[in-house]
């Protein structure tokens, strides 16, 4: 198995208010070790969903209808909630959030929380703090002193950890508490981290901070990430490769280079092509026309179709099936087979 | 119109129940002001020892009391008054509130400090015991006009709670950027709080309002009940409690009916309440 | 940059207020002009003062000192019953479309908002203008009759847009108007904001922190950091040869080509000490910071042709 995460043809449901929608249809998704995967997608893409999945964090009016999550062979979606935790903390699998705020027990010291998302606690399942869920037996064969935590704080830019160490969660500023979630992922030193929009919130110098700590992750740790995030130059930048999302499809998969270069799906060159590029006057950029998707209220066929230029008869009933066109450059588009 | 209020009442138990319970008493209420002898064959006044303490039967649905009257048509004629006060001392507290709220939470400031201090003096004291003083001291020379001092009280101790109420709502809204903007379009105060603000507060004051009146119908029965609603032999139920109690336990009938029917009441107003916060929370 | 073809001319502007017993600056001591037709694009972090500078110049938050000229006029006195007129001229299109429209109230509503302070009622006028203002910001007409709740973000960022147009103003403020949109969405609003400007010849402040954005819709920005402004300037210049290192250091964070192996460079920077009193403010986080940014804050001055700096490597 050299795969860390095998996704295969997954298709998740989502209900709300009776009705059902599926949220992730089909979808095929490998990642290495020491990769970095990035997955953009707009509202109603699934990306988000996708990331909650791998950790077992679906909301309750949401299921795996179909598919399976290998984690290092092991099928995820077979494992019942109260294993997955403690299965998850021993293979350290970790996520981020856009909004630190909900991954940090606002009751709790810093330190408090550093401390119990690497020495584990059980707890039950009734836990609003989501650093609980990474709890259980976790690797026995670290042991977290004191001086970890602060070496780990020094790494993410904390001079005087200490300080820190005593505050509470709404005391920090947005960016000192993803730094802290950070703190918590080089503790915890993860195979995969799931970084879910982890710099959205943040001003774009902070942000360059976030990423490059993220980097250091990868190459101290050999930690894979699966980046997700809308902004497609910002993931092009940090992943080698991309995957790009749209209505619950995959759309399209390739290397960070090739997709940047040589798009091949209408929605990817739409999206590339909206990106604010050119200075006022010398240019106008190309929006895609249209709204995003409503999962409830998808069309028949690929779900891009009615915005699509290149759209034809068969996009509106028919599915588009993902196809490998180059080296590692794959597609699901009717434009090419 | 009548049709989607039907819809309204039938999906909400609790309104519809509240709603009929409110309903028959006023009704009632109104029918003892117009002609309680269609309800009752007695006189509410009319002392007759040789039929005291009958206990409740075809002929006195209520029994009678101590001094022979029958209790039945005692509370018939205590429902006008307890039915309408609470309405003038909850209408006043609404009001005055509402003004006090409004003028605090959009003004701010200054005056927002000092209309702030003023309503905690008043929410500092325990409602009861202030409105007992109040209309001790005031009534205390004037047993006719006692009752109106008590409600009197009871609006003093009241409307601060509206105030604070009023007043954090808009407090809430003005932080809204609609009211922001609502100023760049170059609306004045006046059209801002007519447009945005009041209609925001009228749902929250008429939920707040009902399920007060329940708690207010409480109050005033237990000041009638020492003493200081309307000067006998007016009846009222509160003070029917009390002189009942002389009484017990043979004569249970003269304190624990006009009892029920308070309790009666007050769970009217409290059953309406719940069902306009479940009806006006779905909505929005 | 004249006051007679000026739009807005703001001298030394300072505004403050007080948070926990303590007083912050949030603006501090800024001048700056747009002219007619012009956008001058405001962009630094969360705190910088931008949002506080666009607020002020709509005389929305108390002015602590400094003068507001708009259209030659001196309105940095005037009081809210003499400011009718002029407030049907400058608009406000707000970053948060959530909070920005009363949920009770029906789009149509909301559009037509700030044409009530100068008419009574439902004119059949005014039922025109906001057909016709819905149809200009890419709307189907039925959307009047809908409540915010039912619209997407990008449905209510233009209905925010059609109603900053409808009383035909000159100069409005746009305050992260796309900050919370799918980027196809953004685009989609931000041609629209170029098309009308160029229609209508609108002067736009435009506010975000999304320094791209700036470069596409701006033609000149202004960099704030912590209340002061600390670079002016034509776009071109301020992204092409941006002078304050601050500036320069938001310019090399953004994700553009080549961004990994800057940030291979990049020193992961302590986090943010509180702020030195004395002195520039942003002398402790400045690499290139000498002794006199610790005691003496830099004016701003005119390097080359209009393109301003406040630091004291050009003093």
């Amino acid at each position: 198995m050299d795969k860390l995460l095998i996704i295969d043809d997954l298709w998740i449901s989502y209900y709300k208010d009776g009705k059902k929608a599926y949220a992730i249809r089909g979808l095929n998704l490998e990642v290495n070790y020491n990769q970095i995967v990035g997955i953009v997608g707009e509202s109603g893409s699934g990306k988000s969903t996708l990331g909650h999945a791998i950790v077992g964090l679906l909301p309750s009016n949401s299921r795996v209808e179909k598919g399976r999550i290998l984690f290092e062979g092991t099928d995820l979606t077979k494992i019942n909630r109260r294993d997955f935790y403690r299965f998850r903390g021993k293979n350290a699998i970790f996520m981020i959030f856009q909004d630190p705020m909900s991954s940090l027990n606002p009751t709790m010291k810093i330190y408090d929380q550093l401390r119990e998302a690497v020495q584990g606690k059980r707890s039950s399942n009734e836990d609003f703090s989501l650093t609980r869920w990474f709890l259980g037996n976790i690797r026995k064969d670290i042991i977290i002193e004191n001086k970890d935590i602060i070496e780990a704080l020094k790494k993410v830019g904390f001079k005087n950890p200490k300080e820190i160490l005593v505050k509470y969660p709404h005391q920090l500023s947005g960016g000192e508490r993803q730094r802290i979630m950070i703190a918590m992922a080089y503790l915890l030193k993860p195979k995969l981290l799931i970084a879910d929009e982890p710099t959205t919130a943040l001003d774009v110098v902070t942000q360059a901070q976030v990423l490059k700590m993220l980097l250091e992750l990868k190459d101290e740790y050999k930690t894979s990430i699966i980046f997700i995030s809308h902004d497609i130059t910002l993931v092009s930048q940090i992943s080698d490769r991309i995957l790009v999302m749209y209505g619950g499809i995959l759309m399209e998969d390739g290397s960070s280079e090739e997709i940047l270069k040589n798009p091949l799906n209408p929605y990817t060159k739409g999206l590339i092509s909206s990106l604010p590029i050119y200075f006022k006057g010398e240019g106008r950029i190309s929006p895609i026309p249209g709204f995003p998707p409503n999962i409830f209220n998808l069309p028949a066929g690929c779900p891009f179709h009615p915005r699509c230029s290149s759209n034809m008869s068969i996009c509106k009933l028919q599915m588009p099936k993902i196809k490998k066109i180059g080296e590692s450059h794959y597609v699901a588009c009717h434009l090419y087979g | 119109m009548n049709t989607s209020l039907m819809k309204i009442l039938t999906k909400n138990v609790n309104l519809l129940l509240g709603t009929i319970i409110i309903m028959f008493f006023i009704v009632m209420a109104i029918i003892s002001v117009i002609n309680i002898h269609l309800l009752t064959r007695y006189n509410p006044n009319q002392i007759n020892f040789s039929e005291a303490n009958l206990p409740p039967s075809i002929l006195h649905i209520f029994g009678t009391d101590q001094e022979g009257r029958d209790v039945f048509s005692r509370v018939l004629a205590a429902l006008p008054i307890d039915v309408s006060i609470p309405y003038i001392i909850v209408g006043a507290s609404v009001l005055i509130g509402l003004i006090v709220g409004i003028i605090s939470g959009y003004f701010g400031g200054i005056l927002d400090e000092i209309l702030m201090r003023f309503t905690d003096i008043f929410l500092a004291f325990p409602g009861i015991l202030l409105a007992l003083a109040i209309s001790e001291i005031l009534g205390s020379s004037h047993l006719a006009y006692r009752l109106y001092f008590s409600a009197l009280a009871l609006i003093i101790v009241n409307w601060p709670v509206y105030a604070r109420l009023v007043r954090g709502q808009v407090l809430q809204i003005k932080s809204m950027t609609y009211i922001t903007l609502a100023k760049v379009a170059g609306l004045g105060n006046y059209q801002i709080m007519k447009r945005h603000v009041l209609p925001h507060l009228i749902p929250i004051l008429l939920v707040y309002s009902t399920l007060d009146m329940g708690t207010i119908i409480l109050s005033y029965s237990i000041l009638a009940f020492f003493g200081l609603g309307a000067p006998p032999p007016t009846p009222e139920l509160g003070r029917m409690v009390y002189d009942g109690l002389s009484a017990l336990p043979q004569n249970w009938w003269s304190s624990v009916f006009p009892a029920l029917v308070i309790t009666l009441m007050a769970l009217g107003y409290s059953l309406a309440g719940d069902g306009l916060r479940d009806l006006l929370d779905l909505r929005s | 940059m004249s006051h007679v073809t000026s739009m807005v001319n703001v001298q030394n502007l300072k505004v403050s207020y007080r948070i926990k017993g303590r007083i912050k600056v949030a603006v501090d001591n800024v001048s700056l002009n747009i002219d007619k037709g012009e956008t001058l694009g405001i962009i630094g972090e969360s705190g910088s003062g931008k949002t506080t500078l666009g607020m002020a110049l709509l005389k929305l938050v108390k002015i602590d000192s400094g003068k507001i000229y708009f259209k030659g006029k001196d309105i940095t006195l005037l009081k809210e019953k003499d400011m009718k007129d002029i407030r049907r001229l400058m608009q406000l299109v707000p970053q948060d479309p959530y909070s920005s429209m009363n949920p009770r109230l029906k789009i149509k509503d909301i559009i037509v908002e700030p044409l009530l302070a100068y008419t009574k009622s439902d004119t059949l006028e005014i039922k025109e203008k906001m057909e016709r203002v819905i149809e200009q910001v890419g709307l189907d007409s039925s959307v009047a009759e809908r409540y915010p709740h039912e619209l997407s973000g990008g449905q209510r960022q233009r209905v925010l847009i059609a109603r900053a147009l409808i009383g035909d103003p000159e100069f409005i403020v746009l305050d992260e108007p796309t900050s919370n949109l799918d980027v196809s969405i953004q685009a989609q609003i931000l041609n629209l904001l170029l098309d009308l400007q160029e229609k209508r010849n609108l002067s736009y402040l435009f506010i975000t922190h999304n320094i791209l954005v700036a470069k596409y819709m701006a033609d000149r920005i202004g960099v704030m950091y912590n209340g002061k402004l600390i670079e002016l300037g034509t776009t071109k210049n301020i992204i092409n040869n941006p002078l304050h290192p601050y500036t320069k250091e938001l310019i090399e964070s953004i994700p553009l080509a080549g961004f990994k192996s800057r940030l291979k460079a990049y020193n992961v920077l302590d986090v943010q000490e509180p702020i030195v009193l004395k002195g520039c403010v942003y002398a402790n986080r400045c690499k290139l910071a000498k002794e006199i940014c610790k005691i003496k804050p830099p004016d701003i001055i005119n390097y080359n042709n209009g393109h301003k700096v406040a630091c004291h490597l050009y003093t």
